[in-house]
């Protein structure tokens, strides 16, 4: 979720939280000053018309409100001297909206001339569920422009307060740990993003010195591996020249030699791997694709009269690349041989040459598509043994150091194709 | 024919030394940089088998001396770096040849064997073994003077098997001969089988005096019937 609306939805709850309550407390106290006053009204108006009762008897009959808003009747003097004054809500018929609607109305008691009356009297009153609608739409509005006023302000303040924390994202995102580039770095005169950039101009350090370190011990172990193998592998040899072996124990070092020429084997691609990773092939020439192509393929060609397959070349350019000519022949034979050695018998591989670059494909035993980690070390199909798992690793390799891209994809085969990159312009 | 092998590494050093020696080699060893330069610029040898990491200094710097005071020894660098700066290096300096570690020591027999027939600059190069003769220049084969059609691969691995003659050849070190440092899988191994059945089938057609014996499961060898 963005940060914005993570900001905004908040911002959102909070000032729903804020504008109800509010709301809710506005309408009761709104509610107690009407009565409030309506009640003052009524006391008032009670002691006019007592007041003119006095004056004018004739109003003592008037039993029902009719037009008026008040009705007196008699009671009994025991019943008089209960009554106290009482305001109380209760429902009227009301002509003019013809419908029964509630009122204030004052039940008290008063005396005059020997005889004890009721005196009751109403007012109308607001309405309260319109009261509530209304009172509830002008807190809708109120609570959305809140929010209108809330998001413009959030977008401003974090478009521009932000700013250097998204310029540092962005460059930490086509950052790579290899390239021998500074490490991101944004001017700001705000203390936290100078301290994000300080930890992570620090991780970087960090990082990089364990990852020039891995990269060190790879090619010092797998160095230091060399000999000691390499003396392995002679004895073995020495003892395998022996001529009085019986053939089971020949056998049997013959087997031993063979792991040990995989460790070496091994051992080698990933001293190769490492030393490529290290930038150490550093001469280079623009080499001609095609004619490495054609070199491999006439250097493979006993290899594939004995697969009975045929390797079958369409040109429609040639690929000059400025790069090591060894590494190139590298890349072209693993992938070659690649398709040689996965391909199935007496079928066709096909290699198309453009200006841009070159495929390769081939049809395989199992007709379906490989995942995405045939790129990793060490990844292997099954059943195949003797590879050491790092051929294709060392394509890539070789393919992302001289600004190549290598992909694999399957359609009616598997292919694997070698383009120039295109520079994009930024 | 006199051979140095200057390495530190003990084991490696006493089974180069082992092989040589089994190949009818005079083989005379220095495991230090001080005791290889003393060897190395005093006498001649056919052949130098030069470690390039030594203790007490670097064999390229054995390797200038050799060139320098012109005593013509062939010098072939086996080094455990692989690396290719090492290796131009190596080759600017005079070095006639270049292995890397771990090899086959048939592969290091054959490579010595024509460093010395390259310097020797003998007119008809070739090699021969019981009736057969291969002849490198025009990569062509005889049985007994009449010539033989063989594939590149099939030349390749007899050339291999002839310079290694009465030897046993693993199958591996076969294929890495044939392929250089690309071998990598089972297929290499079916291909060199294959590639020796048809070979076996050659030599026996052409009334050959000599036979490819095969160890099952290990390998061959070249030797008399």
């Amino acid at each position: 979720m963005k940060l914005i609306y993570v900001t905004s939805r908040y911002i959102f709850l909070t000032s729903l939280i804020i504008v109800s309550i509010w709301g809710v407390l506005f309408y009761y106290s709104l509610l107690e000053e009407i009565y409030d006053s309506i009640d003052d009204g009524l006391a008032n108006y009670k002691m006019l018309i007592i007041q003119s009762c006095e004056r004018d008897t004739t109003l003592l009959n008037k039993v029902d409100f009719e037009e008026g808003n008040y009705a007196i009747r008699p009671i009994p003097k025991e019943m008089a001297m209960n009554v106290t004054d009482i305001y109380k809500d209760t429902m009227i018929y009301m002509q003019y909206e013809d419908e029964i609607e509630p009122v204030r109305m004052i039940t008290t008691a008063f005396y005059q001339s020997g005889r004890f009356y009721e005196l009751k009297i109403i007012s109308t009153m607001v309405e309260k569920d319109d009261l509530i609608s209304s009172l509830f739409r002008s807190v809708l509005v109120l609570f959305f422009l809140l929010l209108l006023c809330f998001s413009v302000i959030n977008y401003f303040v974090l478009k521009k307060t932000w700013k250097p924390f998204f310029r540092l994202l962005n460059k930490l995102r086509s950052y790579k740990i290899e390239s021998e580039a500074e490490p991101p770095n944004i001017q700001t005169t705000i203390s936290e993003f100078n301290q994000l950039n300080e930890s992570i101009a620090i991780l970087i350090h960090n990082a990089r010195a364990s990852f020039e370190n891995q990269k060190r011990f790879t090619e010092n172990a797998a160095h230091e591996l060399q000999t000691p193998i390499a003396g392995m592998i002679h004895r073995l040899q020495l003892i395998l020249e022996n001529n009085s072996l019986t053939d089971e124990v020949a056998l049997a070092i013959s087997q031993m030699l063979k792991s040990s020429e995989k460790m070496a084997k091994t051992n080698k691609d990933l001293l190769l791997l490492s030393r490529i990773e290290n930038h150490q092939f550093i001469e280079k020439e623009a080499v001609e694709f095609c004619d490495i192509i054609s070199a491999c393929i006439d250097d493979l060609t006993d290899f594939a009269i004995f697969k009975q397959v045929e390797f079958i070349v369409s040109k429609a350019g040639c690929p000059k690349v400025f790069m090591n000519v060894s590494l190139a022949g590298i890349l072209v034979n693993n992938l070659l041989k690649n398709a040689l050695v996965h391909g199935r018998k007496s079928q066709p591989i096909y290699i198309h040459i453009d200006i841009n670059g070159f495929s390769v494909k081939n049809t395989s035993e199992n007709g379906r598509q490989l995942p995405n980690q045939i790129f990793e070390r060490f990844y292997k199909e099954s059943g195949n043994t003797g590879s050491t798992g790092l051929g294709l690793a060392i394509s890539q390799v070789i393919c992302k150091q001289n600004n190549l891209e290598l992909t694999y994809c399957f359609k009616d085969g598997h292919i694997f194709s070698v383009q120039k990159k295109i520079k994009k312009i930024i | 024919m006199k051979v140095l092998v200057i390495e530190d590494d003990e084991m490696l050093r006493s089974t180069i030394a082992t092989s040589l020696t089994a190949e009818k080699y005079l083989v005379e060893t220095a495991d230090t940089f001080k005791s290889a330069l003393d060897k190395a610029s005093t006498f001649y040898y056919d052949c130098i088998l030069l470690d390039i990491g030594l203790p007490g200094g670097s064999g390229l710097d054995i390797l200038k001396v050799v060139k320098e005071l012109q005593l013509k020894s062939n010098v072939i660098i086996i080094s455990a770096k692989d690396s290719l700066e090492d290796k131009l290096s190596g080759l600017d300096l005079g070095a006639d040849d270049y292995l890397a570690k771990p090899f086959h020591l048939a592969e290091l027999n054959a490579r010595i064997k024509a460093v010395i027939r390259r310097h020797n600059a003998i007119i008809h190069n070739t090699i021969n073994f019981g009736n057969l003769e291969l002849n490198l220049d025009e990569r062509k084969f005889s049985v007994g003077g009449n010539e033989v059609e063989l594939f590149r691969k099939e030349f390749d691995i007899l050339y291999f098997l002839m310079n290694n003659p009465n030897r046993l050849l693993t199958k591996s070190a076969i294929a890495e001969y044939t392929w250089g440092d690309h071998y990598e899988d089972a297929d290499n191994m079916d291909f060199v089988y294959s590639q020796v059945k048809n070979l076996r089938k050659k030599l026996a057609m052409a009334d050959a005096d000599c036979q490819i014996k095969s160890t099952y499961g290990v390998g061959y060898k070249l030797c008399m019937k």
